[in-house]
């Protein structure tokens, strides 16, 4: 297959598989994930290239990838639904010192990595100390302590 | 059904105007419902990949057989993998001859024959390989598909025709 087919079919097939597994999958890379990371990179590569060694496939899928990616963010900037699709949208998590179960099940996040966030990023020690927790569309948790 | 699925996903309500925060969460409905089929989909196609569907399984092994020959195949390939054709045939003489269609031959890339064959001759658009062979013998192809699609190929055996059918995922 032409190297610039196989480069869009991974590049699709990889923002669905993102996007089907959520936010929260990969979104701290623990030792294991940084492996399975490095895993999925081989064997895509392995895909794309095949047996097919030379500089101008090279050439041709970087440029592909890179073009894909170009054109995906200027759709996402000229159309909100499709970076809506494409990234999602921030979930609150916390509101007021109360985490919002549903939410949090839902989401894949548990109280004690709301706590993590908010010991690691402000030094905050309890549930009550946060007023907004929420969960970006990269998978992190961002923590808004109440003002004093 | 999907409303079934929707109203599994109740998620609580937040009024607030302090965070300029763009959530949507309807938006954040749907896509929690997209994922949960997603997931389906995903497990179901690992499902049918354990038995075969996308090659090497219980769904892709195939025998083809008349009252003198058999042929094990693979019926589910993957592009630029090598897979294996083997024929066995019961009461051979002393010579066995295999024919394989040229056009089948054009999509795949024939890279061992065990035991090589000792004389191999074309002839009306079809590749024949000769064997020395006595009694039951079991003759190897290792092959490696170039081309992706559903193949159909009529092999002879001796006298014997027999078809494989593959389908070449990209």
């Amino acid at each position: 297959m032409n190297p610039i087919f196989r480069g869009l079919a991974i590049y699709v097939f990889l923002l669905l598989i993102f996007r089907i597994t959520g936010k929260r999958s990969l979104s701290e890379t623990t030792t294991f994930e940084f492996v399975l990371l490095l895993i999925i990179s081989e064997t895509i590569q392995q895909a794309m290239v095949g047996e097919d060694f030379s500089i101008t496939t090279a050439f041709l899928l970087i440029m592909t990838l890179m073009g894909a990616d170009l054109v995906l963010s200027l759709l996402k900037n000229k159309f909100k639904t499709v970076d809506k699709i494409t990234e999602g949208t921030p979930v609150i998590i916390v509101d007021n010192g109360k985490p919002l179960q549903h939410r949090m099940k839902l989401s894949r996040v548990a109280e004690e990595d709301v706590l993590n966030a908010a010991r690691s990023s402000l030094g905050l020690e309890r549930m009550e100390e946060i007023k907004f927790a929420v969960l970006e569309n990269d998978g992190s948790i961002s923590i808004i302590p109440y003002k004093n | 059904m999907p409303a079934m699925l929707f109203s599994k996903f109740k998620l609580e309500d937040v009024k607030q105007d302090s965070l300029q925060v763009e959530e949507d969460i309807s938006f954040v409905r749907k896509e929690l419902v997209f994922q949960r089929v997603g997931w389906f989909v995903m497990f179901v196609v690992l499902a049918l990949g354990c038995v075969g569907l996308f090659g090497t399984g219980i769904l892709s092994h195939r025998t083809e057989a008349t009252a003198n020959a058999k042929i094990e195949y693979e019926r589910f390939l993957r592009f630029d993998n090598k897979t294996q054709l083997i024929f066995r045939i019961n009461n051979a003489n002393s010579s066995t001859t295999i024919g394989i269609p040229i056009n089948y031959l054009s999509k795949f890339i024939v890279e061992k024959i065990t035991p090589e064959p000792h004389i191999q001759r074309q002839t009306n658009g079809s590749m024949f390989y000769d064997f020395h062979t006595a009694g039951s013998s079991e003759i190897r192809m290792l092959v490696k598909p170039i081309t992706t699609g559903n193949y159909k190929a009529n092999i002879a055996v001796n006298r014997d025709v027999i078809q494989l059918t593959h389908f070449v995922y990209p």
